[in-house]
């Protein structure tokens, strides 16, 4: 039996920003595989290099050294087996609401009634179904980035990367967002790369957390979890937070600010 | 609904009262003053011409026959423009070795004022509608060329990103999120373009012509009557707000999500 190939592999992966003594590297040699059905949360201080990260996985950004694979082949081009959630929602106005959600659909010439089926599937999985025939900009921020992950659903990925999804939420409005996530990503079964800020976030969705250096980018240390499963278990969706929890709270904490501070 | 629009009752009142006063003072100085109706001809005397030229026309061409011959000149200058302006901008916008051809040949004719050329045409195309239209084509493209070029590079890197993670090939990328994305300030080019289209009509039509607007104002001078002039003028006035808002009105209907995401 041959090893299976994981989703997406990173091997030595380096981007260099610019040229000559203008050159900027964002990030250092970077070693990462995500397996199937995996939760993947990373951290790290502002400009470490995530969305780098990010960029290159999508295929927006072609690494300076090293290799991004998905399914086994190099990545070359954005394709919609990698779709991508934006920190801020890239829903397209002159759509309505269930036209946005249909668009990847659309685009891979796939038959209206199945469109339809799929649109009306995954706006009620975000529970917006009865707005469907609105125009995007009478939604809330946190409905236009619920339309947002439906669009990039309905096309049913083989993975999601979200950089900073909730960044521009309130407070409330994130916790149940974060809550919408992760039933999703388990009822899809999903496999999903956030990037984030937040470590509480990171903490209660990933099923493994991986913690960044400032520039230039490399991997820290990588923790697994299962804090999210609890929280799919508990009527409130509700990360139960124990000695164990604050304790990587702390690491992570304590990590990120001994490598701000080190000079 | 939409918020440029909904001006309040006070604002309409005070742009109502200003029109109002610019009539009354128009009036009063007319009818009460020395000055020669040669010179400024009153209210009452402009009214009364305007009501004679709508019933008998002017030099043998009645109002309607003067005001459709403008129109249709640029009607078919707009549309033309139109329709070739919008593809071209757009694809000098996306593609740069596209650009590096169309562009440096608008540009150089651009500032140039229509009129300067108007000659040229006429000696190519004679004193007909042909030479005409070609002066208002030329006049309307620039605008609208312009402002495709700088509605492509000014949409959104991520709503092409999104697009293309979704599954959108090149052509879905620049028909389905581009093009639209571009509507506003096509529409935007299109305003502008109908404006200078109008004003150049109007010069056009005074240099040479035999109908028209632009004409009856021209050749009522060479008489001194100003009195119709004023009509002309004012009728050119109020057709240019009325296409003005009729473009606008098209505007909310067809780009409904201007300035709202």
């Amino acid at each position: 039996m041959t090893k299976e190939t994981p989703l997406i592999a990173l091997n030595h992966v380096s981007m260099d920003y610019g040229e000559g003594s203008e050159s900027a590297l964002a990030l250092k040699d970077i070693d990462l595989t995500i397996e199937k059905n995996e939760f993947l949360c990373i951290l790290g201080p502002s400009g470490c290099g995530k969305s780098t990260l990010l960029k290159i996985i999508a295929g927006y950004q072609k690494p300076t050294t090293g290799e991004a694979t998905f399914q086994g082949k190099t990545i070359t081009a954005p394709d919609w087996h990698r779709g991508v959630v934006f920190q801020s929602p890239t829903l397209y106005p002159w759509l309505s609401v269930k036209d946005n959600v249909g668009f990847g659909p659309r685009v891979r010439g796939i038959k209206k009634a199945k469109i339809n089926q799929i649109t009306d599937q995954f706006l009620d999985q975000i529970g917006l179904l009865k707005d469907k025939d609105k125009a995007v900009f009478d939604l809330s921020g946190g409905m236009r980035q619920r339309v947002a992950l439906a669009r990039v659903l309905a096309n049913e990925p083989e993975m999601i990367l979200m950089d900073e999804p909730l960044g521009a939420l309130d407070a409330l409005t994130r916790l149940n967002m974060q809550t919408l996530i992760r039933n999703l990503w388990h009822k899809n079964k999903n496999t999903v790369m956030m990037i984030t800020h937040d470590v509480e976030e990171a903490l209660s969705l990933g099923t493994r957390v991986i913690v960044m250096s400032k520039q230039p980018g490399t991997i820290i240390k990588s923790f697994d979890l299962n804090y999210t499963y609890q929280a799919l278990e508990t009527d409130n969706h509700r990360v139960k937070v124990d000695e164990q929890y604050l304790e990587i709270k702390n690491d992570i904490l304590d990590l990120i600010n001994a490598d701000l501070n080190e000079v | 609904m939409n918020v440029k629009q909904s001006k309040n009752p006070f604002e309409i009142t005070l742009t109502l009262l200003t029109w109002l006063i610019v009539i009354v003072l128009w009036f009063i100085f007319t009818n009460v003053g020395e000055m020669s109706s040669l010179l400024l001809p009153s209210p009452q005397v402009v009214w009364e011409t305007f009501m004679n030229i709508v019933k008998n026309g002017y030099g043998n061409v009645s109002l309607w026959q003067h005001l459709s011959d403008s129109f249709v000149r640029l009607f078919w200058a707009v549309s033309l423009a139109f329709i070739t302006a919008v593809p071209l901008g757009l694809l000098s916008g996306y593609f740069s070795k596209f650009k590096a051809i169309v562009d440096s040949i608008v540009q150089f004719y651009r500032p140039i004022p229509p009129l300067a050329y108007y000659a040229l045409l006429i000696l190519w195309m004679g004193i007909d509608d042909g030479s005409k239209v070609t002066l208002l084509y030329l006049a309307a493209f620039a605008p609208i060329y312009i402002a495709c070029v700088a509605a492509v590079n000014s949409v959104s890197q991520d709503y092409i990103l999104s697009s293309k993670s979704l599954g959108a090939s090149q052509k879905d990328v620049f028909l389905k999120v581009v093009l639209p994305a571009c509507m506003p300030d096509i529409f935007t080019g299109l305003r502008t373009a109908m404006g200078f289209a109008y004003t150049t009509l109007v010069a056009a039509e005074m240099t040479a012509a035999t109908s028209g607007i632009g004409w009856m104002v021209i050749d009522a001078s060479r008489y001194l009557r100003s009195d119709v002039m004023f009509v002309g003028i004012i009728i050119m006035g109020v057709t240019g707000i009325m296409m003005d808002g009729g473009l606008l009105l098209l505007e909310n209907k067809f780009v409904f999500w201007k300035g709202k995401d």
